[in-house]
Parts: structure tokens; C-alpha cells; sequence
């Protein structure tokens, strides 16, 4: 088996592995880079803290550091982490050879890897994004932040939003298709089950996100209006940011809490108490956290009758998690604990947690809100939850899994010295903000006369102690990966899946497919052997250069974009990074649709309850979930501004959107539904004319709508529907652009299955590749069926 | 499968927006055209998921995946709804 791959040294193993462990190890070692990159920044931001009236940073400089600390740290750092875990431990935890779609888990990582570069970038580029993580617009608008950079970091969170829905799509279809047989939902680890509920609430949360970028980088470069009307403006941009915003809160720290919750019973040597209710509670939290984005907008003059309701909803939210802190407490109770990092870690994290939950809940009030608001104190609330609590938690995990990982125990001295540090640290820098209740986050320097100085002092020393404890870990992890003492497959005796394989685990993970008896016992005998591939069937060196070059070209397009580049200055140098971007595009497209990349689908595998349906197919229809939420947005968006009272007129119906092009349009898309539904049944029936023939008309109705669009775009703006307009061209524009682009992707599709079509392809029981594609083609359909009475009829 | 139903699907969908155009045309209220307009919208929607999309053969926690998503865009746009038309400027 191990030559079929190449050396562990070797570069192209790591550029181009698909295997779920080699990109676990590269998710977690770039999202560590990238903690001492944000971290570096944070330092530095509290070197010009330290003292009033400080010099070391200028006003621009300070501003940028905190808000790309911020994205950093929240996007690049603690998610991916997790992800990284996820990456490493899910298939071996539920039994499975790999992630349900290996490349798409490789393209994961590297657009992930690209966006944190682009977002880099964009210090070297007039300035990155400097008006803190939450990018609130219109002060984001090229108005007010004319730089370069700022684009590029909008570039870059589309890369890693993109990365996300990938993620999500690829762990949901694992974790729901390809558990280990009889290994059912409640016999799940707390990691895998914490993550479940992540990477569904990434599912629904982050296309909200991507709608505020789309629309923010459209204002800035197109010339749209959203976020810079007073219809719109800064109170369209607040719920849509929030509204991904505040869930991400739970994506960052539900991770944290399954990692606790497979610590814990580890080291107690005790079952988790109640462990059926933090798993319940995690999913109300996560249906809850969705209801709650309104408590960052109490002083923006919302309804109060609104701000009530978002009182109730965040008390509410709070509640789930005195369920999961007290049954972790109750496990701790007259436990013999083991005191060893992981352990240290964990019960930290529990106590730095229910300091930042429990401020936080003052913050629910809407008296308190609107004295603490943009205070230190806030900063001090969701620094013990994100970093006391989730990152704590996460350096446990790194330590509770590095035997497993690299088959040699780390320095638990020096991890103890860690820990140690990183406590202390952790609660001088952060314990004094909750006393500076008047000083207003943000600022870059302030008078010795506010009296702020003393307090910032201790702040900034325990900044340091905190910062340079965690050299200890990377000094840690770097020497005992060589000098660290060889361990057994079970160094900590836990009972969760990853530890009955070797360590570090093989390639194929289990020698035979485990079985899980209905007592909860794992039984290894007399399974089916696994074949050489170990799930890559048809690519048994797990190899694919396709993920990367697609994601190289995703970054290179979007770099061009964003920097000015079009297809008619292509000679330009951001013209020829856009050209570079189309081209690899194209290429590895192509190469990605002939790479034989058969991922083999085991019967017998635990999948309730989706039992009946493949996993590419349960995949696509995962993934129009996360569409539904980005239109609802976009839709919303329109909505918000549409029937704002301050929107004084909209043109009446007929007199700007020609009622005929809308319907011509609507006709042609219903008939290419109808064309896609004949291609399907062509192809089962095994008829290559009649599939050929559909997928040809489909194509041509589908191109014929794009022309029949690109028309209307034409006639409006030569007819200055901007000058008169603003607002209706902007929601338009945007809505059935990003449509349009939809509508094109579905073209390219058709393309690719039409050379297949003509080779003989899809016919028989090939036909469920047509009718995936048809999914999301009648999807796009769908879209537009809401579309044309919203802008032509209403 | 035969092509019978969805060619009468289809139909269906023809019809009804043809039935769209018409009703902009007659003399109704415009809270009832736009509900009838919005309606018409959800039937055809549908009409395709359930038919072109074979949602009608798939397993219900399938249909729940994609409810909730919806769930979640309609509870956006009634809450921002509600926050815009009360907003104390």
C-alpha cells in the first residue's frame, strides 16, 4: 500500500493528496500559520495600547491590523482548525475509509489556503479591509474605502465561503452516509456530532455572507446602490452580516464543545453525564442561534417590539448551554481526574466559558446593551467565548490527538508549562477589559487623562504572556514529532473509533470495515476486507492535481476581478491575472471531468435516514440548501428595500422592465426544465439521439435566455436606469446577475455532459449523472419562476 | 417513467404563467394580485420540485434539509420586514 503513495517527504504528495488525513494535517498546520499571523497582529495592537497617547502604529495602520486580526482569527484560524480535526478524526470515528468526496475535500483546503493568502495580500495593496471584522457598510462603500485591498479581501472571503459550503456538503453526506454498519446516530462520538451540527449550521449561515460580500463588492465596483441608500444602507447591511454573524459564533464553538466532550470522559475515566442532552442542546442552540442576529442591532432604532423578541431569543440560547456546562461540570464532579494537557486544556476552556457566557447574557438586555455597546466590555465577552472558550478547547484537542496523529507523545511538561502560561495569560490580558467599561473599542490610542492607562498596561503584559506561551506549543509539537516516546494504537484508554487503528493510522484506516453491535461494542472480525485504494478506487495513490489548480484558478480570476481586471484589458496586469484565472480555469475543468475519480459506495454502510438515495445525489440537493438560503438573501435584500417606507416610488409595472422579455424568458426556462426531465428519461431509457437532442435543446434554450438577458441589461442601461432608478436597477442588476451567472455555470455543465453524451455515455443506469445535473438545473428554474413577478409583475 | 406527466406538468406551468400575465391585467386590488401573484409563484415552484426534481420519490428528511433552508430565508425577510417598517429614524 504505502507505494502506492509517494514519500511523506515528498511535495507532490502534499500538493496534490486527497487523502482526509494528509489534508487534516494541512488544514491544521496552515490554520496554526495563520494563528500566529493574527496573533502577531494582536500584539501589536497591544504594544500601542500599552501606554497612552501611544506611536507605534498610525491610525490607518491599527485599524487595519485589528480588522484582519479579527478575520483572520474568526475565519482563517478557529473554524479551519476544527476542520482540520474534522478532517483527520470523522471518517476514522465513524469507520470510514474517507470523506464521502475526496477532491472536493482537497479544493476545500486550498481555497481555504488562497483566500488567507489574498486576504494577506490585501496589507500590500493601498490597504486592507480597516474597519473591523464586521465590515459595516456604507463605510465599507469605495466612497469612504477607496483601496485596492479592501476588494481583494472581499475576493478572499469569497474563496473561503466557497471552501465552507464545500466542507459542509462533503462532511454532511459523510457523516449521514458512510457511518461504520451499526453504527447509528446516538452511537456517534461528541466531536463527530458537534460537528454535524457545525457544518449545517456553515451550511445555512455562511451563503448569507457571500450574499453581503456579492452585494458590497458589487456597490463597490459596479456602481450599485444597496449599502450607500438610505433605503438600504447600514441597516440592510447589519442583518445580513449578522445574520451569518451571530450563528458563526456556534460554528466557532460547537467544535470546541465536542472536543470537551471527548476529553473529558477520557481523562475522568467516567461516561459523559448527559451526554444525549449536549447534543440535544447543541442543536436547539443551533436552531436558536438563528433567531437571534437582532441583539447586535439594539441601538441601530429597530422596532423595540423587535428588540424584545431578540431579548427572549438570546436568553433563550443561553439556556442549551447551561445544559452542556453543568452535565461537563457534573462529569468532573468526584471524577479522578488525570491531569495531563488535554485534560488542563478542556476544564480551562469550561471555566474561561462560563465567564464570556455569562457576560454575555447581560448583553441580551437592552439597557445594558446600550451601555456596553462598542465598549472594552464586549471585547473582553466574546474573547473568553472565542478564544478562553473555543481555542482553549482546540490546543486540548491538538494535544489530546497528536500521539494519534504522528504515533509519538508530545513533552507533557512543557505542554503543562503551556497551559499554564496560557491561563494566566489569557486571564490578565482579558479579565481587565470587563473593567474598562467607558473605553470604546477601536480606538487607536487614547489620553493619559481617561485613566485607561493602568488597566491597559496589565492588558497588554498579559497579552505577551499569552502570545509567547504559545511558542511553547510549536516548540512542543516540533520536537516531539522526532523525540516524542513511541506510542500504542490507545496511549489515553479512550473508547472512541479512532483509537482501535494504529498510530498514526494506515491509509485505508481499518484493515477490516469495523462493526458496531447494538450494545455499542466495535467488533473487527470477519468484516469484508478492504481492497488497495481504500475507497479511491479508481485512484488508489489518492493523487488528484486537479483541486489545487482549480483552486489556483478560482483565486487567480478573483484576484484579476478585484483589481480591476476585465476581459477587454486583458493586456493590463490585473487583466492578465483574470485572463491567467479563465484559462487554468478552463483547462482544469477539463481535466478534472476526465480524471477517472470513482469513489467506491460500500453497501451495508449505516445511513439512516438516507438510506435511498446515492451520495452524490444527497450531496447536490445539500448544496441547493445552501442556495436557497444565498436567493432568500439576495430576494430579502430586494424586499427590504422595495417595501421600505422611505422608498417613496417604484417605477409602475411595464414602464421599466418590459413585461415581454420577462416572459419570453420565463417561457424558455420553464421549456429547458421540461428538456432536462426528457434528457433524464432519454438517457435511462438508453437512447443517445434522444439524450444528445435534449441536452442540445437545453442548451440552446439556456444560451438563448442569457442573450434574451443580456439584451434587457443593455436596453435598461442605455436607457439610464441607474440615473433614474437607482435603487430598482441595483436590486435587479444584482439579483438576476448573480441568476444569470447560475444560468451560465448550468451551461458550462451542459457542455461537459454533452461530449460525454456523444461518446456513449449516461445511457442505462448512467443516467443519474443528467438527472443530478438536473437538479440544480431545475433549481435555477425554480428561482426564476420567483423572479418574474417580483421584477416584472409587481 | 413515461414523458405523460411531465409534459402535463409542464402544461400546468405554461398555463399558469400565462395566468400570471393575464391577472396583472385585470381590475383587481393589488394586495390581491401580488398575493395571487406570489402564490401562483409557490404552486409552480412546487410543481417542479415535486415533478422535475422527483422530491415526491425522496426520503422526508430530505425534504426537511431543503425546508429548513427555506425556513431560515423566510424568517430573515419576515423579521427585516417587520425592523424596516417600524424604524425609529
Amino acid at each position: 500500500m504505502a507505494s502506492l503513495l509517494a514519500s511523506t517527504s515528498s511535495t507532490k504528495r502534499w500538493l496534490f493528496s486527497t487523502n482526509h488525513k494528509e489534508i487534516g494535517l494541512l488544514y491544521i498546520i496552515t490554520s496554526l500559520a495563520f494563528f500566529l499571523v493574527a496573533g502577531a497582529l494582536a500584539l501589536l495592537v497591544r504594544w500601542q495600547l500599552l501606554f497612552p497617547s501611544g506611536g507605534l502604529l498610525s491610525a490607518s495602520v491599527f485599524n487595519q491590523f485589528i480588522t484582519v486580526h479579527g478575520l483572520l482569527m474568526v475565519l482563517w484560524v478557529l473554524s479551519p482548525l476544527a476542520i482540520g480535526f474534522a478532517n483527520y478524526f470523522i471518517p476514522l470515528q465513524i469507520g470510514a475509509r474517507d470523506l464521502a468526496f475526496p477532491r472536493l475535500n482537497a479544493m476545500s483546503y486550498w481555497l481555504y489556503l488562497f483566500g488567507g493568502v489574498a486576504m494577506v495580500l490585501s496589507f500590500f495593496l493601498g490597504s486592507a479591509p480597516d474597519l473591523g471584522w464586521t465590515l459595516y457598510s456604507p463605510q465599507t462603500s469605495s466612497r469612504f474605502s477607496p483601496f485596492l485591498g479592501f476588494n481583494v479581501g472581499a475576493a478572499a472571503l469569497v474563496l473561503l465561503i466557497a471552501s465552507v459550503t464545500l466542507s459542509s456538503v462533503n462532511f454532511i453526506v459523510t457523516i449521514l452516509k458512510m457511518r461504520a454498519p451499526g453504527l447509528k446516530l446516538k452511537y456517534m462520538s461528541s466531536f463527530t456530532w458537534a460537528m454535524l451540527v457545525t457544518v449545517f449550521m456553515m451550511l445555512y449561515a455562511f451563503p448569507s455572507l457571500l450574499a453581503a460580500v456579492i452585494i458590497l463588492f458589487s456597490d463597490r465596483a459596479f456602481g450599485t446602490v444597496y449599502f450607500s441608500s438610505i433605503q438600504g444602507g447600514s441597516l440592510l447591511w447589519d442583518n445580513i452580516f449578522w445574520f451569518f454573524g451571530h450563528p458563526e459564533v456556534y460554528i466557532v464553538l460547537f467544535p470546541a464543545i465536542g472536543l470537551v466532550a471527548d476529553i473529558l470522559p477520557t481523562f475522568t475515566r467516567r461516561p459523559l453525564y448527559g451526554s444525549k442532552y449536549i447534543t440535544m442542546s447543541m442543536i436547539a442552540a443551533a436552531v436558536i442561534s438563528f433567531m437571534v442576529w437582532g441583539h447586535h442591532m439594539f441601538i441601530t432604532g429597530i422596532n423595540p417590539q423587535v428588540t424584545k423578541l431578540f431579548t427572549l431569543t438570546t436568553i433563550a440560547v443561553s439556556l442549551p448551554f447551561d445544559v452542556i456546562t453543568i452535565s461537563m461540570i457534573e462529569t468532573l464532579v468526584r471524577a479522578k481526574i488525570r491531569l495531563k494537557a488535554p485534560a488542563l486544556f478542556a476544564i480551562g476552556s469550561i471555566a474561561l466559558f462560563i465567564i464570556g457566557g455569562i457576560t454575555g447574557v447581560f448583553l441580551a438586555s437592552v439597557a445594558l446593551d446600550t451601555e456596553l455597546r462598542g465598549t472594552y466590555f464586549v471585547v473582553a465577552h466574546f474573547h473568553y467565548v472565542m478564544v478562553g472558550g473555543a481555542i482553549m478547547a482546540l490546543i486540548g484537542g491538538v494535544y489530546y490527538w497528536f500521539p494519534k496523529m504522528t504515533g509519538k507523545m508530545y513533552d507533557e511538561r512543557i505542554a503543562r508549562i503551556h497551559f499554564i502560561l496560557s491561563f494566566i495569560g489569557f486571564n490578565v490580558l482579558y479579565f481587565p477589559m470587563f473593567l474598562l467599561l467607558d473605553m470604546p473599542r477601536r480606538i487607536f490610542t487614547y489620553a493619559p487623562e481617561t485613566g485607561w492607562g493602568g488597566l491597559n498596561s496589565i492588558s497588554t503584559v498579559g497579552a505577551f504572556v499569552f502570545g509567547l506561551a504559545q511558542i511553547l506549543l510549536f516548540v512542543n509539537i516540533w520536537r516531539s514529532r522526532k523525540l516524542g516516546t513511541p506510542v500504542g494504537p490507545n496511549p489515553w484508554e479512550s473508547w472512541t473509533l479512532e483509537w482501535a487503528v494504529s498510530s498514526p493510522p494506515p491509509v485505508h484506516n481499518f484493515e477490516t470495515i469495523p462493526t458496531i453491535s447494538s450494545d455499542g461494542v466495535v467488533n473487527f472480525s470477519g468484516s469484508t476486507p478492504h481492497e488497495v485504494g481504500g475507497g479511491h478506487a479508481s485512484q488508489p495513490t489518492h493523487l488528484s492535481q486537479w483541486p489545487i489548480v482549480m483552486a489556483l484558478a478560482s483565486f487567480l480570476f478573483l484576484l484579476g476581478l478585484t483589481t480591476g481586471g476585465t476581459l477587454q484589458n486583458f493586456l493590463s496586469v490585473p487583466g492578465l491575472v483574470l485572463s491567467a484565472g479563465v484559462v487554468v480555469g478552463l483547462v482544469s475543468l477539463y481535466g478534472y471531468g476526465r480524471e477517472t475519480f470513482v469513489v467506491q459506495e460500500d453497501e451495508n454502510l449505516e445511513s439512516w435516514p438516507f438510506q435511498k438515495i446515492s451520495r452524490l445525489k444527497l450531496g447536490v440537493w445539500t448544496f441547493l440548501a445552501s442556495e436557497i438560503i444565498l436567493f432568500g438573501v439576495l430576494i430579502g435584500a430586494y424586499l427590504f428595500v422595495r417595501l421600505n417606507p422611505l422608498t417613496m416610488s417604484w417605477p409602475a409595472v411595464g414602464t421599466v422592465f418590459n413585461i415581454q422579455h420577462g416572459a419570453t424568458n420565463t417561457f424558455i426556462l420553464l421549456t429547458s426544465s421540461l428538456t432536462v426531465v426528457m434528457a433524464v428519461l432519454t438517457a435511462r431509457s438508453g437512447s443517445r439521439t434522444g439524450l444528445i437532442v435534449s441536452l442540445l435543446a437545453t442548451l440552446s434554450l439556456g444560451t438563448w435566455f442569457l442573450y434574451n438577458k443580456a439584451i434587457e441589461w443593455e436596453e435598461l442601461a442605455v436607457g439610464g436606469i441607474f440615473a433614474s432608478h437607482p435603487l430598482t436597477a441595483t436590486s435587479y442588476y444584482i439579483t438576476t446577475g448573480v441568476h444569470g451567472v447560475h444560468v451560465f455555470a448550468g451551461l458550462a455543465m451542459i457542455g461537459y455532459l454533452l461530449v460525454n453524451a456523444f461518446k456513449g455515455k449516461y445511457l442505462g443506469g448512467g443516467y443519474t449523472t443528467v438527472q443530478h445535473f438536473g437538479l440544480y438545473w431545475h433549481f435555477v428554474d425554480i428561482v426564476w419562476v420567483f423572479l418574474f413577478p417580483l421584477f416584472y409583475l409587481i | 417513467m413515461s414523458a405523460r406527466i411531465p409534459v402535463a406538468v409542464f402544461s400546468a406551468l405554461i398555463a399558469m404563467t400565462a395566468g400570471e400575465l393575464a391577472l396583472i391585467n385585470l381590475s383587481l386590488s393589488a394586495s390581491v394580485i401580488v398575493t395571487s401573484l406570489i402564490g401562483l409563484a409557490g404552486v409552480k415552484a412546487l410543481l417542479i420540485a415535486i415533478f422535475f426534481q422527483d422530491l415526491k420519490d425522496e426520503p422526508r428528511a430530505l425534504s426537511s434539509v431543503l425546508l429548513v433552508g427555506l425556513g431560515i430565508a423566510m424568517l430573515l425577510m419576515v423579521i427585516t420586514f417587520l425592523q424596516v417598517h417600524t424604524v425609529n429614524l
